[in-house]
């Protein structure tokens, strides 16, 4: 028996031992789990099913900013205000409950005022016939700032593309300067003071051409205000400022207007394209000429290279002018790269409107072209019309001496009291007239003979009317003559211009009806002179319109229609213009245009 | 005496008409009807002034104008032309006047005046 005792007692030392190392080891691990727990970059709250909480660790303090384990551990979970406003009480609950994994976050201020952002994941575990339930605390208020500015920065970038759509959506370089003006400025944008934009121009001069601020403080307040007020959008602005664009900040414009520079001299502003990179005045130690600064009335400047594809296209200069803020640099980055984009849009409508000339200027040579081709048709036209005229009159011009003079001879024969003596007078004024028509015709072919005089124009006006004073009277017409000054005097050939008023007058005194009016207007318009003439008459019909001043073209039954054609050579070799504008029973106004001119 | 006319056209009745208007003012009127002819009766009829035509056969008005010069440049000629083109043709202005042809008689009759006088 003593051997079973002494088995036994062995088998309990063994045992003992066991339990010793089980304890030793169980130890260990506590050591070791309270080491962790304690040590935990997480907080860790284990509470039961009433709410109060059974241990928490050093880092959970930490994260409430505790410095007493054991007033925190006073508080019951499903009962403490704070917690109970954020509705955490209920998430307890339902992790009881369900025995779910439960997680949220929620802010937490500190004792110290500090205002936490904070995530939960809590889970209840049963624990003998209660539910324990532990919970893991993160203090995720850095994490969440670093989303925030992640967030803000995408949302800037999202705005960047936004105007950048618009930018590229657009060939209207105006509406494009507008828009860097506007993005550079607004309180949506990048809400700089103001903004200056120089663009390289043609022959490589850096040129101001737009800017956007206001002239002084209280300016500033009502413009900021203004936009506040109505909840515009970035591009709502934009619109509307581009609709105003002449009237608005008259002062900053007319500043910009002054900056012209020679990159081939100016080594600031080269330098800013071969670096291609910003430059702050004040930060840099870099300033341009004092001109400049004086200029722009302010020495803070901000330089922005606007480039494409290594060709300069302009700079963008911004400031903080009224508020006198430190221009941020991290700002400072997007705006680059926003100018950048500018710049190649401001290129491309840039190349698009030297398009647009090549092709007006094709266009306008090719007009030109086809006019001189229509004035040389029209001179051999006239050219020709003139060798015919003069040999027909010269074949009519005998028959008629012969006629007319032997009708003269006999009518020197016959005394007045001749019964047919008037017979032979008709013949010889008859003769007269048709001689006279003659005259006309080789005036015609020989109207390129020029006299030119230094002498008022109303004078050639008022001999015309005097040649047709005995038509006026008969008819019963008046014609007034208007003018602000009857001095107004060219170099001219005052006998052919009396032919010409006389021919028009003369056609508007048989366009016109018994006891109307003509009037002839006589006006200088800036180096023009305007010589309106005005009837009420019976106007020209829509099918002559195009034939009024063609050689031979006539509706009267008296006349061989060389008139009007007359007219218009004369005064197109005065490098003169005549047209007219006229409606049926309403009358014509034939309107003539010469340059003043003096020679000497 | 009478002063001598010799007048060069090739219109009969222009001929006609000035033999009938300048015998009434009293002139010695002798005709030609191209220039072939007038410069032939410059030498036969020794005008005292030669009223001439451009437009004529044979040779024009001007031609003949150029050798009646050459033959005697003391006659006094008048050039009388439907055209007035020839005005401005240098070899009219060594004629002594230029006047258009008109059916009115007027003025060349007083050119023959001033001239013959």
């Amino acid at each position: 028996m003593l051997d079973n005792k002494s088995m036994e007692y062995e088998t309990l030392l063994i045992l003992v031992e066991k339990l010793e190392n089980d304890k030793k080891l169980l130890k260990e691990r506590i050591e070791s789990y309270n080491l962790l727990f304690d040590n935990s970059p997480l907080g860790v709250l284990i509470f039961n099913d009433r709410g109060n909480i059974i241990d928490v660790n050093k880092n959970l303090l930490n994260i409430l900013g505790s410095n007493s384990e054991k007033e925190t551990k006073k508080i019951n979970m499903l009962n403490y205000y704070p917690f109970k406003t954020l509705g955490l009480n209920n998430k307890i609950q339902e992790a009881i409950s369900t025995e779910n994994m439960i997680s949220g976050t929620f802010f937490y201020k500190t004792k110290w005022k500090k205002e936490v952002n904070l995530r939960y994941t809590m889970k209840a575990v049963k624990y003998r016939e209660n539910k324990i339930i532990i919970a893991i605390i993160e203090d995720i208020t850095y994490e969440k700032e670093i989303e925030i500015v992640l967030h803000e920065e995408l949302q800037k970038f999202k705005k960047l593309l936004e105007f950048d759509k618009f930018l590229q959506s657009t060939i209207n370089l105006d509406l494009i300067i507008d828009t860097i003006l506007v993005t550079s400025t607004a309180g949506d944008g990048f809400s700089y003071n103001r903004a200056f934009l120089l663009l390289v121009d043609n022959s490589g001069f850096l040129k101001g051409v737009s800017a956007i601020g206001p002239a002084n403080k209280q300016d500033a307040g009502r413009i900021y205000q203004e936009i506040e007020d109505k909840h515009f959008s970035l591009i709502e602005i934009i619109d509307n400022y581009h609709s105003k664009r002449e009237n608005l900040d008259q002062v900053v414009k007319s500043i910009v207007n002054k900056i012209y520079i020679d990159l081939n001299y100016d080594s600031f502003f080269r330098e800013l394209f071969r670096n291609q990179r910003v430059i702050r005045t004040k930060e840099d130690n870099l300033y341009p000429d004092l001109y400049i600064t004086n200029l722009l009335d302010n020495d803070d400047l901000t330089f922005i290279p606007m480039v494409m594809n290594d060709k300069p296209i302009g700079v963008l200069i911004v400031d903080n002018y009224i508020t006198n803020q430190k221009i941020d640099k991290e700002k400072l980055k997007l705006m680059q790269l926003y100018s950048n984009r500018a710049a190649s849009a401001i290129h491309k409508a840039q190349l698009h409107e030297k398009l647009n000339q090549e092709i007006t200027k094709t266009k306008s040579t090719n007009n030109k072209l086809m006019e001189v081709n229509n004035k040389l048709l029209q001179f051999e036209k006239m050219a020709a019309i003139g060798e015919v005229t003069s040999e027909i009159a010269h074949e009519i011009r005998n028959p008629l001496v012969s006629i007319g003079g032997f009708a003269n001879v006999l009518s020197e024969k016959l005394s007045q009291d001749d019964e047919n003596y008037e017979l032979i007078k008709v013949i010889v004024t008859e003769t007269q007239r048709l001689e006279n028509i003659l005259n006309n015709v080789l005036n015609y072919a020989r109207i390129n003979n020029y006299e030119p005089i230094y002498r008022p124009i109303c004078d050639s006006i008022n001999e015309a009317i005097k040649l047709l004073e005995y038509q006026k009277v008969e008819k019963e017409l008046e014609i007034v003559l208007i003018t602000d000054d009857t001095k107004i005097a060219i170099t001219y050939d005052y006998e052919k211009f009396i032919q010409v008023f006389f021919n028009l007058i003369k056609n508007a005194m048989q366009a016109s009806q018994k006891g109307d009016k003509i009037e002839i207007i006589v006006n200088k318009i800036e180096k023009n002179i305007v010589i309106r003439i005005k009837d009420h008459g019976t106007g020209i019909k829509e099918d002559n319109l195009d034939s009024v001043f063609n050689p031979f073209f006539t509706t009267k039954s008296n006349g061989i229609g060389l008139g009007l054609s007359i007219v218009k050579q004369i005064i197109n070799n005065h490098n003169g213009d005549i047209f007219f504008i006229t409606e049926e029973n309403k009358g014509t106004e034939f309107i003539i245009t010469l340059k003043e001119r003096r020679d000497s | 005496m009478k002063k001598r006319l010799l007048i060069a056209d090739d219109e009969a009745n222009i001929r006609l008409l000035y033999k009938l208007a300048f015998e009434k003012e009293g002139y010695d009127v002798e005709l030609a009807e191209d220039g072939l002819e007038c410069l032939k009766k410059v030498d036969s009829f020794k005008p005292d002034l030669v009223i001439l035509d451009i437009r004529m056969p044979s040779i024009d008005g001007l031609e003949t104008l150029n050798q009646i010069l050459g033959k005697n440049n003391l006659i006094p000629v008048v050039i009388n032309s439907a055209y007035s083109s020839y005005k401005d043709n240098f070899m009219s202005w060594s004629a002594d006047a230029y006047v258009i042809k008109s059916s009115d008689l007027t003025e060349l009759k007083e050119k023959v005046k001033e001239l013959i006088n």
